[in-house]
């Protein structure tokens, strides 16, 4: 779960990094969502149409469900584990494209047990 | 330059004096506003929405604040094809806004003509006066919380760090103003006049942004010291006439010359204007760009909006989290620009494509 603006620069660089992990997932079981932060729904569509994606994007027009998740910073990402409870947080920039899917999957399968 | 991560330290020792170069004095310009002849002027905001796809409404910030010394709203006159437009004033803050609401099969248009008259402000700080005391009301709506703005944690840190050893409540608002000036940069990039995200903006130790950012940043760091601060969201209306391109508007369309400043109110004193972010602007966009912070033009700003403000800005309102009257989307961060919805769903302001407005101004002879 990825939440991000599109006024966020570091967020601008990092969707379509999360589109390839996307890709790289894809027969796997990673989903990826992104949740757009408070802006209006126009903004959102005409800020991915040169930037197309694959996963869902949500919008959390009033910023209630970024409270719920204590987002305090964009972009900032959890990662659930298959009983979507949240296993890893990444606040700010990550490299996505250096993580290799079966690792993420591993680590969070391996957290709590 | 991107300057991202910034130190933190040294923030109470941060230069809060700058040299004059021996012999220069002569050189540098006077950038001194002073409360001496008030000038009229009047805005037009003009509102066109697609028609045919639903029920609209627009919402027209309109001039709310009325100081004796400095501004006074005159009257707002409007024209549409409206089924109703209506006053609104958002029971906070005191913001007010023309509500305009068109039916499913209108082509919605609004024209808004606002005047209003303003007086340059200029402040001797070494002189007390006798102002009028903050009621208990507004010593806590001044020194409160905003969504956005939180006085606790990273934002109430960071602003004992850059007060440390400030004995006087003006020692401990000039030291965070020069805080900002420091360690804070103007980003072109950032859009429209920025979010004003406080806390996010220390967290990251991103202090890049615009007006809504760093001014922003004053107000919460003043607060969180108790001392009352606010932002005053407005729109540059002329050219400054001491000479700074970036301080002023460039022609009479001002649909993008949005800008917001900050007050500190010091006992003694009263409200004392000041504005970092447009010491930043200067330092960004002042021809011939990218100036240094002991460039003449800068340090000139720089002394001078700790204190003054020349008024050829009009300030619409002081509001935060604005709820737009018969909208049930989200509150606005700050009323600054036009706002509409079609059938519930709310337009982009920034985005002229698909939010079609003009913004006009021009100074009225005096009669």
């Amino acid at each position: 779960m990825h939440f991000f603006a599109t006024w966020c620069e570091p967020c601008r660089e990092e969707l379509p990094a999360l589109q390839r992990l996307s890709d790289r997932g894809k027969d796997s079981s990673l989903a990826v969502f992104a949740i757009s932060v408070g802006e209006p729904d126009i903004r959102v569509r005409r800020f991915f149409e040169p930037m197309p994606l694959t996963f869902p994007v949500l919008l959390d027009r009033d910023k209630e469900v970024a409270k719920t998740w204590q987002v305090e910073t964009l972009p900032t990402t959890y990662v659930l584990d298959g009983e979507r409870k949240p296993r890893l947080l990444v606040e700010g920039e990550f490299e996505w494209d250096q993580l290799k899917v079966g690792e993420l999957l591993d680590a969070v399968s391996s957290q709590g047990e | 330059m991107t300057m991202n991560r910034r130190d933190f330290v040294n923030a109470g020792l941060s230069a809060s004096f700058f040299a004059m170069l021996p012999g220069s004095a002569s050189a540098q310009r006077s950038f001194s506003p002073q409360p001496d002849v008030w000038r009229n002027f009047e805005i037009a905001t003009s509102v066109e929405l697609a028609g045919g796809q639903g029920v609209s409404q627009a919402w027209i910030p309109l001039p709310a604040v009325n100081e004796p010394d400095w501004i006074r709203p005159i009257d707002n006159k409007w024209q549409t094809n409206a089924r109703s437009a209506a006053v609104e004033r958002d029971p906070k803050y005191g913001a007010e806004m023309l509500h305009v609401e068109w039916g499913a099969g209108d082509a919605p248009v609004a024209e808004v003509t606002s005047r209003f008259a303003t007086r340059d402000r200029g402040m001797d700080l070494a002189k007390p006066r006798e102002p009028a005391p903050l009621t208990q009301a507004q010593r806590k709506l001044y020194t409160e919380a905003t969504a956005l703005i939180p006085t606790d944690g990273i934002v109430k840190q960071t602003a004992d760090t850059v007060t440390a050893g400030a004995d006087s409540e003006l020692a401990k608002a000039r030291a965070i103003y020069e805080w900002i000036v420091d360690n804070t940069f103007r980003n072109a990039k950032t859009r429209g006049c920025g979010v004003g995200d406080v806390a996010a903006m220390l967290r990251t130790g991103d202090l890049g942004g615009k007006c809504a950012d760093l001014n922003a940043l004053y107000v919460g760091l003043a607060r969180a010291v108790g001392l009352p601060a606010r932002d005053l969201y407005g729109i540059r209306v002329a050219p400054s006439k001491f000479g700074y391109k970036s301080l002023g508007t460039g022609s009479e369309i001002i649909s993008k010359a949005q800008h917001c400043r900050a007050e500190v109110y010091i006992t003694g004193l009263g409200w004392v204007p000041v504005d970092p972010a447009d010491v930043r602007k200067v330092v960004l966009e002042e021809p011939p760009g990218n100036l240094a912070l002991t460039n003449l033009k800068v340090t000139a700003a720089r002394r001078t909006l700790f204190g003054a403000w020349e008024m050829n800005w009009l300030a619409y309102n002081m509001a935060h989290d604005v709820k737009l009257p018969g909208s049930n989307g989200p509150v606005v961060e700050f009323l600054m620009y036009p706002q509409a919805e079609i059938a519930g769903t709310r337009l982009d302001s920034l985005d002229p494509d698909t939010f079609k407005y003009v913004i006009t101004a021009k100074e009225l002879t005096p009669t």
